[in-house]
């Protein structure tokens, strides 16, 4: 959600483009702590997590032009990025380590308004997702939130296959319909 | 494949969980321009989007040192830039010896001339949009600052949910991961639960459904009972109506365990049962 008074982020893009760094510094403030945040739910490691991060807001900055806004949103752009350059890395290391996810820190807020924008946001979703039935949800968060595929859900969970599929696919589905037209 | 089973891939694509073959389909389908199939699954993308940023705070030291990585990579692809040779046919011609000093004299004091002038255009207009900036967040600090305090709080109890939920999601995902599903019992008319447990991870999480709210000065308590030493508190938790409970437990004890409970009792908890069982069920062996 952007305040009226804040860039789109397709006009960041659009800035980027034309080489404008402060363009990406407002990118990172908007995407870069909770792009980390989604990052360190795979890789449990906040170093890393912020490694990535940088990563995708580094591709975005390279290949602003070639950003596609038939396909979604900014925020959809960067998500999928941050999602398979994490497990990119996950797998790069899982011989060595078991998949961890990060408890959220408490470090203090700095920018009030973001803050609110935040915790606003936040709520909307968090409520969406609570919303749905808890059956749902844990087989949803599994599915997105691991490298585990469903048929290995589906065995952690002592489930048929088809029941993952089926759940998980029912929990995009009532959570799409919980969020209806919030995002741009 | 026919449409509607195409159709059907669609959320399980946006968050890159399709099999090889479904994969295929779809991506076949969608090369035939299915608009409809399009704009369905730049839906869920979105959705998958929400998904993956909500609830996590932005922590501003992480945010700053992503911007020292970055700029980092700024200085070092500008560096690259600059050292880079100049493409022979880009290359200005060199001047004649004769004429160089006075072209470097001319050259010197009309780049400084304008620089002067962009710095103080620059200044001036840094300094507007400064003053523009602070004025306008003072606004907005001054307007938000109660709405800051309650949302303060209401991240606080999230953060909670969150630390629960990811605590129950590395249990889940432990190697030796074990559930016991728990009964609801005549108390407890409709609800659901179970226990999660990974005894590598030392770690057992609770996770309930529709149980009764906790009455005043009571407690909900988890019990873990032993062929050996009969029941061994396991931990407490409290229920809201129609809210979900997360609550960490501890895992079970040495021994044989043949079943897990939990009963309502004083508030602060007891070492031994003395309230009626709401749930109770027995762990796979």
């Amino acid at each position: 959600m952007v305040t009226p008074a804040e860039p789109s982020d397709r006009n960041l893009l659009a800035a980027m483009v034309r080489g404008d760094t402060g363009a990406l510094r407002s990118l990172n403030a908007r995407y870069g702590g909770r792009l980390a945040a989604l990052a360190n739910r795979f890789l449990g490691d906040q170093a890393d997590a912020e490694e990535v991060a940088a990563d995708v807001l580094w591709q975005a900055w390279r290949q602003a032009a070639s950003f596609d806004p038939e396909r979604g949103s900014v925020a959809s752009w960067l998500v999928t990025i941050a999602r398979s350059r994490s497990l990119d890395r996950l797998r790069a290391r899982q011989a060595r380590r078991a998949p961890a996810i990060a408890e959220a820190d408490s470090e203090p807020v700095a920018d009030p308004a973001a803050a609110l924008d935040e915790a606003h946001r936040g709520r909307m979703v968090r409520r969406a997702i609570d919303g749905l039935e808890a059956n749902q949800r844990v087989v949803l968060e599994m599915a997105y939130f691991s490298d585990l595929s469903h048929a290995e859900i589906a065995e952690k969970l002592s489930m048929p296959l088809g029941t993952v599929k089926t759940r998980v696919r029912s929990a995009m589905i009532n959570l799409r319909q919980a969020l209806g037209g919030q995002r741009e | 494949m026919d449409h509607q089973a195409l159709k059907d891939l669609l959320p399980l694509a946006a968050i890159g969980k399709l099999d090889p073959d479904e994969e295929r389909a779809l991506t076949e389908h969608l090369r035939d321009r299915c608009d409809a199939c399009e704009g369905e699954l730049r839906g869920f993308r979105e959705t998958a989007a929400a998904l993956a940023l909500a609830g996590d705070d932005i922590g501003r030291d992480s945010e700053a040192r992503i911007w020292n990585r970055l700029r980092a990579r700024l200085d070092a692809s500008t560096s690259e830039n600059e050292s880079a040779p100049i493409a022979r046919s880009d290359r200005p011609a060199a001047p004649r010896p004769h004429a160089r000093r006075w072209q470097i004299a001319t050259g010197v004091s009309t780049a400084a001339a304008l620089a002067a002038a962009i710095y103080a255009g620059v200044i001036m207009r840094s300094s507007a949009f400064q003053r523009d900036q602070l004025a306008s967040l003072a606004d907005r600090v001054s307007a938000s600052r109660a709405e800051l305090a309650a949302a303060r709080n209401e991240t606080a109890a999230l953060k909670q949910v969150l630390v629960e939920r990811a605590h129950l999601e590395r249990t889940l995902m432990a190697p030796d991961l074990q559930i016991t599903r728990l009964q609801a019992l005549d108390l407890a008319p409709g609800a659901s639960a179970m226990v999660a447990v990974s005894r590598s991870a030392h770690s057992a999480v609770l996770q309930a459904n529709a149980m009764p709210p906790t009455p005043a000065g009571k407690t909900y308590e988890i019990w873990w009972i032993t062929k050996e030493t009969g029941p061994v508190a396991a931990g407490l938790f409290q229920a809201g109506a129609g809210r979900e409970v997360i609550a960490r437990a501890e895992p079970p004890p040495a021994g044989h365990v043949i079943l897990a409970a939990v009963t309502l009792e004083p508030a602060g908890g007891v070492s031994k049962p003395t309230g009626a069982m709401y749930l109770k069920g027995e762990p796979a062996h």
